[in-house]
Order: structure tokens, then C-alpha cells, then sequence
């Protein structure tokens, strides 16, 4: 066998079973591409399963979607009026501490002798006639029963609802302000500090609210 | 005799190559097979998924993704709350005095 058949047989081998790798790679590739389509077909199917499933069953989802970010509304207005009822609470607390300061005289914005004359006026106003007895707390009571400080609210009664009789009672639990009834004990009129607290809640609670940002 | 046997490597070098070609018929016809029996399935078990669903039947696995789904949700939506609580405390400390003067005015000149 000569040198030229030689290289004739193996350049004939050679391309041969190159062209086979070849057919083999290109069968390889293209069964890859038709899984390939395939997979991408069932992934449509299955989205398109999924579609029809929540289809069919969108009540249920929607009650569950009800359900839970209800809940979830729920918890986060209530968590919103805990916030706005504590922040209103501190501040009436506050108003109160305060107050008591100033039934104390304690604090010099306020003359408290002329607010609680003023409020036993009103008192008196509120249930007219001509005998009134009144009661305070203990400081108060001991102010209002000293000649000087009597004769002053019994002036002050008298020109704004002419000759009055005036009866100092034992003092009561009160933060300041007082508690003015007639003679009779038909008609009681209470004009204490608290009082005038929780009437002034009720009346600008929501203003407060406002002031304080938890509207 | 050197004709002779060229002549035989060809023929075998042929016969390889038709082997080839057969194989790789076989490969893309089994990807076929496979590709057919693979939508097919699918296609049966959506069919089969989906009437189940009609009968209210096989549904957990939605049922429980959608809660999942709506729980995070729910999270964001309550996260937001706290937030808007905690700006609510602190607007509310820092305007405190403010409105005590307001109670305290309305107390006194009430």
C-alpha cells in the first residue's frame, strides 16, 4: 500500500466522521429546541390552568383578601384612635395637674380668688332666690368662711343678684371652684374646677384633637 | 488490490454514515415523542385541575399562596398604621403644651 492510498483512506475517514459528528450535534440541538418549545407550552398551559382556577374560585379568594386586610384596617384604626384617645387623655391630665396648681395658687397666670367668685356667682346666678349655701374644697372653704374674704363674695353676690344670704358649708372633695345649692336643697349647681373640665372635654375635644394632630 | 480495499472503507464509511443519520432521526423523533407526550399530559392535567376546581376541590394550594399573598399585604398596610401612630405621638408630645393652654383657658374663662 502506497503512501498516497493511505492518505486518501484517512482523509476519507476523517470526513466521514466529521459529517457524522455533525448530523449527530445538529439532531442534538434540534431535539433540545423541541423540548425547549415544549416546556414553554406546558408553562402556557399551566398559566393558563392557574387563570381559569382563580377564575373559578374568586369568591373564595375574595374572601380571604376581605378577610385579612379587613382585619389588617381594623387593628391599624384601632392602633390610630388608641393614639388619639391617650394623646387627648394626657392632655386633659395635664389641664387637670395644672389646675390644681391653680386652686392652689400656685400659679400666678390665673387669679384663682377671682375665678372661684366668679364661679359662685354664676352658681347662684344659675339657681336664683335669695339663700344659697355653698361648699368647697378645704382650702377654699377656709378662704370663703374668713370675715374678710366673705364680705367680699356677699358684695359682689349682692350687686349682681341684690341682698343674698350666704352659708359657708363643710368642704367637699373637689379640686377647686364649688357646689352652690338654695336653702331648700330643691336646686344644686356645681361649678367645680372637674366639672368644668369634663364639660369643656365634651364640648372641644375634637379642637383638641386637632391642636395635638391626632384628628 | 489497493482499489479493492478503498472501495470496501468506503462502503463501510457509508454504511456508518446512514447509521448516523438514522440516529439522529431517532433523537429528534424521541424529542418529538416527548415534546407530544409532555403538552399532552399537561393539557390533561390542567383539564382535570380545572373541573376539580369547579367541584371546589384541589384548591388549598391556591387558596393558601393567595393568603400569602394578601398576609404580606396586610403587613405593608399595618406597618403604614404604626407609622402614621408614631408621627401621631410625636406631633401630639411636642403640641402637649399647647393644648393644655387651650383646656386650662377654657376652664378659666368658660
Amino acid at each position: 500500500m502506497n503512501q498516497s492510498t493511505v492518505e486518501v483512506e484517512a482523509r476519507l475517514i476523517e470526513r466521514i466522521v466529521e459529517r457524522r459528528n455533525t448530523l449527530l450535534a445538529n439532531a442534538e440541538t434540534e431535539a433540545e429546541n423541541i423540548l425547549k418549545a415544549a416546556e414553554e407550552e406546558v408553562r402556557k398551559i399551566t398559566e393558563e390552568r392557574d387563570q381559569q382556577i382563580l377564575g373559578v374560585i374568586g369568591s373564595e379568594l375574595r374572601a380571604i383578601r376581605d378577610r385579612i386586610l379587613g382585619k389588617a384596617n381594623v387593628e391599624g384604626k384601632k392602633m390610630l384612635v388608641e393614639v388619639r384617645e391617650q394623646a387627648i387623655s394626657r392632655g386633659f391630665d395635664e389641664a387637670e395637674k395644672r389646675l390644681i396648681r391653680i386652686a392652689a395658687g400656685e400659679d400666678d397666670s390665673v387669679d384663682y380668688w377671682g375665678l372661684l367668685n366668679r364661679l359662685i356667682v354664676e352658681a347662684c346666678s344659675q339657681i336664683g332666690g335669695g339663700e344659697f349655701l355653698i361648699s368647697a374644697n378645704e382650702r377654699d372653704t377656709k378662704l370663703l368662711k374668713s370675715p374678710a374674704r366673705a364680705r367680699e363674695v356677699k358684695k359682689l353676690l349682692n350687686k349682681t343678684l341684690g341682698d343674698v344670704d350666704l352659708v359657708v358649708e363643710e368642704p367637699r372633695e373637689c379640686l377647686g371652684g364649688t357646689v352652690v345649692r338654695n336653702r331648700e336643697g330643691t336646686k344644686m349647681f356645681y361649678n367645680t374646677l372637674e366639672g368644668k373640665l369634663l364639660s369643656v372635654r365634651r364640648r372641644i375635644e375634637a379642637e383638641i384633637a386637632e391642636v395635638l394632630g391626632v384628628s | 488490490m489497493e482499489v479493492e480495499r478503498v472501495i470496501s472503507i468506503s462502503e463501510r464509511l457509508q454504511d456508518l454514515l446512514k447509521n448516523a443519520e438514522k440516529e439522529a432521526d431517532d433523537v429528534v423523533a424521541r424529542a418529538h415523542e416527548q415534546a407530544e407526550r409532555m403538552v399532552s399530559e399537561a393539557k390533561v392535567e390542567a383539564e382535570k385541575k380545572i373541573q376539580l376546581a369547579r367541584l371546589g376541590q384541589g384548591i388549598d394550594e391556591y387558596l393558601k399562596e393567595e393568603k400569602k399573598k394578601v398576609t404580606r399585604e396586610a403587613k405593608k398596610i399595618l406597618k403604614e398604621f404604626r407609622n402614621r401612630s408614631e408621627t401621631s405621638k410625636r406631633t401630639a408630645e411636642e403640641k402637649l403644651q399647647q393644648a393644655v393652654e387651650l383646656i386650662v383657658n377654657e376652664v378659666v374663662a368658660g
